[in-house]
């Protein structure tokens, strides 16, 4: 079972590195020029003011807003930073930061589409992918709820919310000349976040796209199959896979609908799991959390989504009989 | 420095599409346009916020004094005039979440990227690599794209009805959509010889038909023969790391011709299906087997 790698894998590793880099940098750059716009034009009560009051309600809102609003796993992380940063509440980001990727139309569709091809349920698949993504995002945001701030986020994530709520609570009413808050003076605050967004979310993603392309080519599919007989080894092993491949949530549903020595459940596992936590995004998320809320969000994410993702094997074969 | 590193992405992008480089790495029908506007809109942002650097520097205001006034009343009395952002919204954090220094970002997002676009050769080189990918088993995992291309025949004009009275495929319905080559062969691709291992039709219409196709050959050690190469050709479906072979067996009468490996071959010779490991395999007992050049579209998406 050990690794031997040939000089030429490594030339395959940067040409695997730059085909996802090439992927997936405009999304990063849409989600980073939606952060800038975000933070210039999004007054910080609006927030407030458009999420149910009731806490456990407005995450249960935040897990459907991927509806509404698509967006990808690699855009959506700037996304949250800047929407964080705003005063959006933490469950209710890490709902939607989680759901999005996979309770999006395009996912959705892709989904069907992988396994309808191929003569399989596609509508159930996509249907209970969304589902038990929302129910376990869901969960997970209501935990949130009492999280404190200072135990997940990076130190500069949380000396912007306190500027945030500084200024919901500062007395607007200044005599001063605001000759910035001009559209244009907007516009260029604007783009100077979209850009250092762009640059701090792009150095985290570059480096999980690095580690993503190496392990991806060298480390051989052959050894999973073999574990493919069980649900109970086979579930962690596709969530593992799911965290290596990194593949966007609008594409992977046609690698998982190949995979086909693996059972119902452990294809489930793989589309709720991959979207949410993956070697890249575990990077990327870093850009707002402290690693170690990092580490513990995917262990308990893995483990939500295996025992949720069995159960619902269990209930599909009885529901079969 | 994170300008500058912007640009480098932006020309990165913009010469990928250009030089039409791009479509080694990604899925073209919509992707290669998101490059061009990825590569556009960084440049544009780079060039904006280039000129609009003074305007950030140029603010020299304690940055932190809503943190050092929060929920106060007093009144601000001095001079925002020539400050470009605006206080009321709290856009007041021109460095509030960045992160990345300097030395990092040049190291970790510029060196990358630009050792890449030197070094990678636009396509996998290694054949471990290849088998690490895993060959793809199931033959539904191309069915869409082979029905079309080679089921496409009108049904009832070549086809004749078998015993039950349905219409039966034939070679002359595959000989519709499928050309044969000077020398009779009919050229088909490694997919859709792949895809055959799956549908008893297209198996008995062309076991013992003389077909050639195109491929990358590897070694074929998991088989135990040693007169066995793999031809493959790679499926993707975004992007180049998600590839993954779609291949046959090429058997050869004694030991395989000299080649190289991962390269480029034409292979021509007769169809038949063998049940191995309990799976129907496409085999190609070849006759011939030439090097060609690698086509213009290496890559099936």
């Amino acid at each position: 079972m050990l690794l031997a790698i040939e000089p030429t894998q490594i030339h395959d590793s940067l040409y695997a590195f730059l085909s996802i880099l090439l992927e997936g940098a405009f999304f990063i750059f849409i989600g980073t020029v939606i952060s800038g716009f975000i933070d210039a034009y999004l007054p910080p009560t609006l927030l407030d003011r458009l999420l149910p009051k009731n806490k456990a309600l407005a995450v249960v809102v935040g897990g459907l807003l991927g509806a509404v609003f698509p967006v990808c796993e690699c855009a959506i992380v700037p996304v949250i930073r800047r929407l964080v940063a705003k005063g959006l509440p933490l469950s209710v980001a890490i709902t939607y930061m989680l759901a999005a990727p996979i309770i999006n139309p395009v996912t959705m569709v892709s989904t069907f589409a992988a396994f309808s091809e191929r003569g399989d349920a596609g509508v159930l698949v996509a249907s209970s992918r969304a589902l038990l993504a929302y129910g376990i995002t869901v969960l997970v945001g209501l935990v949130m709820v009492r999280v404190a701030l200072a135990a997940v986020l990076r130190p500069q994530i949380q000396a912007a919310i306190s500027r945030a709520g500084a200024a919901r609570d500062h007395d607007h009413d200044h005599d001063h000349d605001h000759g910035g808050a001009t559209a244009g003076g907007k516009l260029v605050h604007a783009l100077q976040v979209a850009q250092r967004d762009f640059t701090d979310v792009a150095m985290y993603f570059t480096v999980g796209v690095a580690l993503t392309a190496f392990l991806n080519n060298v480390i051989p599919r052959d050894w999973i199959a073999p574990l493919a007989g069980n649900d109970v080894t086979a579930i962690p092993t596709l969530m593992v896979a799911a965290f290596i491949l990194s593949l966007c949530s609008t594409s992977d549903a046609f690698v998982a609908a190949s995979l086909d020595e693996f059972s119902y459940a452990a294809k489930l596992a793989f589309l709720i799991f991959g979207p949410m936590v993956d070697l890249k995004l575990i990077f990327l998320y870093s850009s707002i959390f402290k690693p170690r809320f990092v580490l513990i969000l995917a262990c308990v994410l893995f483990i939500l989504t295996g025992v949720v993702c069995h159960q619902w094997g269990v209930f599909d074969h009885a529901a079969a009989r | 420095m994170g300008i500058a590193a912007m640009l480098v992405w932006a020309v990165v992008l913009l010469s990928f599409y250009v030089s039409g480089r791009v479509e080694s790495y990604i899925r073209p029908e919509y992707l290669r346009t998101c490059t061009l506007l990825a590569g556009l809109g960084l440049l544009a942002l780079s060039l904006f916020n280039l000129r609009h650097l003074r305007s950030s520097v140029s603010c020299g205001h304690d940055h932190h004094h809503d943190q050092d006034h929060g929920g106060c009343d007093h009144h601000h009395d001095h001079d925002h005039a020539h400050c470009d952002h605006d206080h009321g919204l709290d856009v007041h954090d021109h460095e509030d979440t960045s992160i990345s220094g300097n030395g990092a970002l040049l190291a970790i997002m510029v060196v990358p990227v630009l050792v890449s676009v030197f070094y990678s050769q636009d396509r996998f080189l290694s054949a471990a690599t290849i088998r690490n990918k895993g060959f793809v088993q199931d033959t539904n995992a191309v069915a869409a794209r082979v029905e079309k291309e080679i089921n496409a025949a009108a049904p009832g004009t070549v086809s004749k009805s078998g015993e039950d009275g349905i219409l039966e495929y034939t070679l002359a319905d595959l000989e519709k959509v499928v050309q044969r080559s000077p020398e009779g062969n009919l050229m088909l691709t490694v997919d859709q010889l792949f895809y055959t291992a799956g549908d008893a039709e297209l198996q008995r219409v062309l076991k013992g038909q003389a077909v050639e196709a195109v491929g990358q050959v590897i070694p074929d050690p998991d088989s135990g023969r040693k007169n066995r190469l793999r031809l493959f050709i790679l499926m993707v479906s975004c992007c180049a790391a998600d590839a993954q072979p779609v291949s046959i067996a090429v058997e050869f009468p004694g030991k395989p011709p000299e080649h190289k490996e991962m390269q480029w071959v034409k292979v021509s010779g007769t169809m038949v299906y063998n049940v191995e490991n309990g799976q129907k395999q496409a085999v190609l007992k070849a006759a011939k087997m030439e090097p060609t050049k690698e086509p213009a579209n290496d890559l099936l998406y």
